[in-house]
């Protein structure tokens, strides 16, 4: 286990520093000038930019900038931002839970509506209730976010006036506040979760309603609800996880678009105001935490299986 | 002997029957009308390419043309569904947001489609150190959300509908590669490959003349996904306003502009989310219901 852990640890650390590198010459490489976007009123080859460019270290060859920033990175500087020289970190870090927070809701309020009516499906293969997770998951995964956030901001924000339209308050100010502002935001991302993550439990329950475990379960006369929700569930589970892990990437590409409608000061939010204002260093430092994240979850993921499944050995 | 005779003609008859029905277009047309949810998917799609192609026959005003003499008109005869904060008329635009999307759709799809073909076959047909490096960056890619890596090459390249098209199909090209990958390799252990070889067939050869047309269903029913997948991506590019600039027709431009008359001229927010929707849907369905026809052993239970 400890062998197992060690080798796919460094194999997550190998695959965030590639994808820093990645992230690295992205910016670098495309076309596109940092310096031009700061200066915007002067031209690429006058005095004013070849002093800006220098300043900002541009004008060393690109291997030198990008060991040099790579250092920066393991010693926790992500640069400073183009506009207004505040830290990369400083003006991430705060984001983090916000965005953390949100994305939580998001799988709970999902897993809570995609079990039940995957698990209801499966067991009623054929019904009407099947038929209806069925349309729920095709439809499901056709509707745009930011639409299903536009009517909900129409019809129970400014119709019915049930909830806040946006804003966002912190824990601090007591929970429910807190979570009243977020009902809204994780539901539009959560809609569209729930419907891939219905039509995947369905089919993992469904590969495991007719195995043997569960003949013997049902024949040393459990109740039905039991065998289904203990044992059907349980041994669907590996499936389930591995798609929450993956659809973490769809997630975190929908908190940008989320945050920025509900004014949610998460790193969504910055994300977009990096990329109006070109703030090359702040989405270097936005997508490298995106990618370690999603790298994290996954890895997590892997390790679950053996706490799912303890036939499941680590070698 | 006339029983016999009277035999023989109905075995024929019932012959021909068989004979027919492995007609292997007439036959996957049989099976694909009977797929209900392939049909319905097939109906959405056709509806969507004829208005796109005939827009201009399916508009009834100019999508482009400002009027402030008719700024947030409210739904009538003349507009349909009202017009907005220019005056333009709205279901015009709805239209000719379809054609919009359907084309960028295309391209972009055409574009990662060719790319994620050659990377997918290289990989899965001279594997060594050539599917190593390939898979290795693929993987890179996936570590990357996409539409975050796609907002980010569209501001970078400089937002227009160019470089939408070039961002969304770089995002695209990883899920290709990989299922042309596996596809390939399912292929490339037939004997008909192995004796493509052992007569000589050049690398190229194979890859083009018969792995392709062999390993090309899965692909083609990625693809078809991928669209549904591009139309929903666009949308929210431009919606963020990083993708297609103005005056573009796009639907994700009609919803991001509506968002500030939403309390009173709900009309922009509600109709283009609708039409991406069932667009959407459509080649949801459609790539769905390819599945289920080309190859059974896929079949969703």
């Amino acid at each position: 286990m400890s062998r197992f852990l060690g080798r796919r640890l460094i194999r997550a650390v190998l695959t965030v520093w590639a994808v820093a590198t990645l992230v690295f010459l992205l910016m670098h490489a495309l076309p596109g000038d940092v310096v031009l976007v700061l200066l915007d009123t002067v031209g690429a080859g006058s005095p004013a930019a070849d002093k800006m460019r220098e300043f900002l270290g541009l004008d060393r060859p690109l291997y030198v900038q990008y060991f040099d920033w790579l250092g920066d990175i393991l010693r926790g500087d992500m640069g400073t931002s183009l506009l207004g020289g505040y830290p990369v970190w400083d003006l991430v870090k705060s984001r983090i839970p916000v965005t953390v927070e949100l994305a939580v809701l998001t799988i709970l309020l999902g897993l809570s509506i995609a079990i039940p009516l995957g698990i209801v499906a499966a067991a009623r293969n054929g019904s009407w209730i099947d038929l209806l997770a069925m349309q729920f998951g095709q439809l499901g995964i056709s509707i745009p976010n930011f639409w299903i956030a536009t009517i909900l901001i129409l019809v129970v924000a400014a119709r019915l006036q049930w909830l806040p339209p946006s804003g966002y308050k912190p824990i601090s100010e007591g929970l429910g506040t807190n979570l009243l502002h977020m009902i809204m935001p994780s539901l539009s991302l959560a809609l569209p979760l729930a419907a891939v993550m219905t039509r995947v439990v369905r089919s993992a329950v469904l590969e495991v309603l007719n195995r043997d475990y569960m003949r013997v379960a049902h024949a040393k006369g459990l109740h039905p609800q039991q065998v289904l929700w203990r044992h059907g569930l349980r041994n669907a589970a590996i499936p389930i996880v591995t798609v929450i892990g993956l659809e973490l990437g769809y997630l975190l590409g929908g908190t940008v678009l989320i945050e920025e409608m509900f004014f949610v000061p998460g790193l969504g939010q910055l994300t977009v105001r990096a990329l109006l204002n070109r703030d090359l260093p702040v989405l270097q430092g936005v997508l490298l935490l995106y990618s370690t994240a999603f790298v994290l979850v996954n890895l997590v993921v892997d390790l679950l299986y053996g706490q799912i499944d303890p036939r499941i050995r680590y070698e | 002997m006339a029983k016999s005779i009277h035999e023989f003609a109905t075995n024929n008859a019932g012959m021909e029957g068989t004979l027919a029905a492995r007609n292997p277009l007439r036959s996957f047309v049989r099976r694909a009308i009977r797929h209900r949810l392939f049909t319905a998917g097939f109906v959405i799609t056709l509806i969507l390419i004829i208005t796109s192609v005939f827009a201009p026959v399916f508009a009834t005003k100019d999508p482009f043309e400002a009027d402030f003499s008719q700024m947030l008109a409210d739904p009538s005869l003349d507009h349909f569904l009202g017009t907005d904060y220019l005056g333009r008329d709205l279901y015009s635009r709805i239209i000719y947001g379809g054609r919009f999307s359907l084309l960028v759709a295309l391209l972009s799809m055409a574009l990662s489609g060719l790319i994620g073909l050659l990377l997918g076959m290289a990989a899965g047909y001279l594997r060594g150190p050539v599917e190593t490096g390939i898979m290795a960056f693929i993987d890179l890619m996936f570590a990357i959300p996409g539409l975050l890596l796609a907002l980010t090459i569209s501001v970078l390249l400089g937002p227009s509908t160019q470089n939408l098209i070039i961002a969304l199909a770089i995002i695209y090209v990883p899920i290709l590669c990989r299922v042309t990958r596996g596809a390939v390799i399912a292929v490339s252990q037939l004997p008909y490959i192995e004796s493509a070889r052992a007569i000589g067939g050049s690398n190229w050869r194979i890859m083009m003349l018969h792995l392709l047309p062999n390993a090309g269903a899965p692909v083609i029913v990625q693809i078809t996904i991928g669209l549904a997948w591009t139309i929903l991506s666009e949308a929210a590019l431009t919606f963020l306003g990083f993708g297609a600039q103005p005056p573009a027709p796009s639907w994700g431009a009609i919803l991001a502009g509506g968002r500030k008359y939403l309390n009173t001229h709900p009309e922009m927010s509600v109709f283009p989310g609708i039409a991406i929707a069932i667009s959407v849907l459509g080649f949801n369905l459609l790539g769905d219901g390819l599945r289920d026809l080309l190859d059974p052993t896929l079949r969703e239970r």
